[in-house]
């Protein structure tokens, strides 16, 4: 039995919409304490959808996006109580410190094979994080950084709510961009073969950095808004296991799909505080998962049924095609 | 196109690669480059594309010396090469596959444009009806001609085959020997490595033979054929003497 591409996609268009009209309409439904988990759910599904940006897209294994999300938050953080600047304007200059950062990183080692990056970044991570424990007086160290609510003296949760929801729809619009144009075409070829993508014309060092920038910026973006949402940042954010759990929320979801991997990172949070009561017991269960997921399911658990719902895949042009010669 | 290559060398540790070669190559001629393993031959397509940085010598190509150019770079000045071991995007549909060099090297022009263009490729290496699949699934065979396709969507003057015939089956083989046959009569030139010897001496205006990284022939495929020391480096000394 065939199925028609046309109504995958209507279906696509009708899930997209429907789960926007959700998304809009949650802080009428859900109470403060779970509006508050959804807005970290939806930070964790952008350092999840761009994590898998770098790592499915490009091949590219960073251990550095929490660096990134430091850098972003402590930027806008120290200019706020240093220069008394405004938090939107600290939260631009945190998001392109950020891009700078990995603007350096990524001239620096880009250039070299992957496992290079994987090494450097967790150096990297752990340089930065124990610099800004021991220079305590500027940073304020363990006892962390406050930081000014991005909304005054507002208590609600609401316009944080809507916020990093326009933060999440932008970021992950500007990933499918980049994705679907030619750019997603050259760093998907680097990830297969960087040699043989650079025999075809492929400036290899370039596309590797221009996406290491963009997903650097995009972490930072989110560091900033995390910084004056709860208004404090410490040097603990960038410990390895947080790291590991934006990329197991990456993997779990599928690393190779942006929507899936942040579906994924809303998921896992949303599950990581419905069992809070286990406590320690519902990490073991989400490490289980990821063993499982890393084992069974290369491209994780979500993006495989995704393709197999709603006709994402490498037949879809053909299916495309078939159709408009149909039709 | 002018391709002049003077005193080439490339050391891999203490293995001398290439050991000061010298050869030149114009218009569009179609040279066969052979000799026995490790004499070379993938050394000097990877140096000549960009993928290695020689450690001595000059590649000039029509006046430049592209030797420190990267691959893209070298791409870029008009040559195309296959590697020995097909290195299609594998997990990239075939159609994909043909984009990324168009693509890279001609921004101006938009995907839907270069589709036809691809199409029209596909077609002529038998391809076609595949474009919509993962490169992964198509045969060693066709991964060969996937190569070549990809070659073209980058309209280069010097096309640098390594091993094009390697396990491919006799009727692909054809569809090979008529897309050089093709190309070239379209003014491009050649360089193929091979250890298909028939296909090699049919094809080729001129042979080049290498031997532990130095050029020990380079003549008409009539004359080398008969030349001692290609009989010896590919025989080894008590066989040719025998």
């Amino acid at each position: 039995m065939t199925t028609d591409p046309r109504s995958h996609t209507r279906i696509q268009w009708a899930l997209a919409l429907g789960a926007f009209v959700i998304a809009l309409i949650a802080p009428l439904l859900l109470p403060s304490y779970w509006l508050h988990v959804v807005i970290v759910a939806y930070f964790y599904a952008v350092l999840a959808s761009s994590w898998s940006f770098l790592a499915g897209y490009t091949g590219q294994f960073s251990f550095g996006h929490m660096a990134f999300m430091a850098i972003g938050g402590y930027t806008t953080g120290l200019l706020g109580r240093y220069l008394n600047l405004q938090p939107l304007l600290g939260m631009v200059l945190g998001t392109l410190a950020a891009g700078l950062a990995g603007l350096a990183i990524g001239a620096l080692v880009l250039r070299f094979k992957a496992s290079y990056l994987a090494l450097f970044t967790i150096a990297f991570s752990e340089i930065l994080r124990i610099v800004l424990k021991a220079e305590a007086q500027i940073t304020r160290g363990d006892l962390g950084l406050s930081v000014t609510p991005l909304f005054g003296a507002t208590v609600s949760k609401v316009p944080y709510y809507y916020t990093m929801l326009a933060i999440l729809v932008a970021c992950l619009l500007v990933m499918y961009w980049l994705a679907s144009s030619r750019v997603g075409l050259f760093v998907r070829a680097i990830r297969e073969d960087e040699e043989a993508a650079a025999a075809r014309g492929v400036d290899v060092v370039r596309y590797k950095v221009l996406t290491f920038v963009v997903t650097s910026m995009i972490a930072g973006l989110v560091g900033t808004f995390s910084a004056h949402y709860i208004t404090i940042i410490t040097p603990n954010i960038m410990v390895l296991s947080q790291m590991g759990i934006v990329m197991a929320m990456a993997i779990i979801g599928g690393v190779e799909s942006l929507i899936a991997a942040a579906i994924g990172g809303m998921i896992i949070q949303v599950s990581l505080e419905l069992l809070r009561e286990v406590g320690a017991w519902r990490l073991v269960v989400f490490g289980a998962l990821l063993v499982v997921t890393l084992r069974f399911a290369r491209n994780g658990l979500l993006a495989p049924l995704f393709q197999r719902l709603f006709g994402l895949g490498p037949r879809a042009e053909l299916r495309k095609e078939a159709a408009a010669d149909g039709a | 196109m002018e391709l002049e290559i003077r005193n080439l060398v490339k050391r891999f540790g203490g293995i001398q690669a290439l050991d000061g070669i010298s050869l030149r190559l114009s218009g569009n001629e179609l040279v066969g480059l052979i000799g026995p393993n490790g004499s070379g031959k993938t050394t000097l397509v990877n140096t000549v594309g960009g993928i290695y940085e020689p450690d001595g010598g000059q590649i000039i190509l029509n006046g430049e010396d592209i030797g420190h150019l990267k691959a893209n770079e070298v791409v870029r000045r008009g040559i195309g090469r296959t590697f020995q071991v097909p290195r299609a995007f594998r997990r990239m549909t075939v159609m994909e596959n043909m984009l990324v060099p168009a693509l890279a090297l001609y921004s101006k022009k938009g995907r839907k444009a270069w589709e036809g263009r691809a199409r029209e490729v596909l077609d002529f290496l038998t391809l076609d009806h595949l474009r919509s699949d993962y490169a992964r699934s198509l045969s060693g065979g066709q991964q060969r001609l996937l190569e070549l396709g990809q070659v073209l969507m980058t309209d280069p003057d010097l096309l640098l085959l390594d091993e094009p015939f390697a396990g491919v089956h006799p009727k692909l083989m054809e569809t090979i020997f008529e897309y050089i046959t093709t190309v070239h009569a379209q003014g491009k030139a050649f360089i193929i490595i091979s250890h298909d010897m028939t296909s090699i001496f049919t094809l080729s205006q001129r042979l080049v033979v290498l031997s532990y990284g130095q050029v020990i022939a380079d003549d008409a495929p009539e004359v080398v054929k008969h030349d001692e020391g290609v009989i010896e480096a590919y025989l080894g000394q008590e066989d040719a003497d025998a």
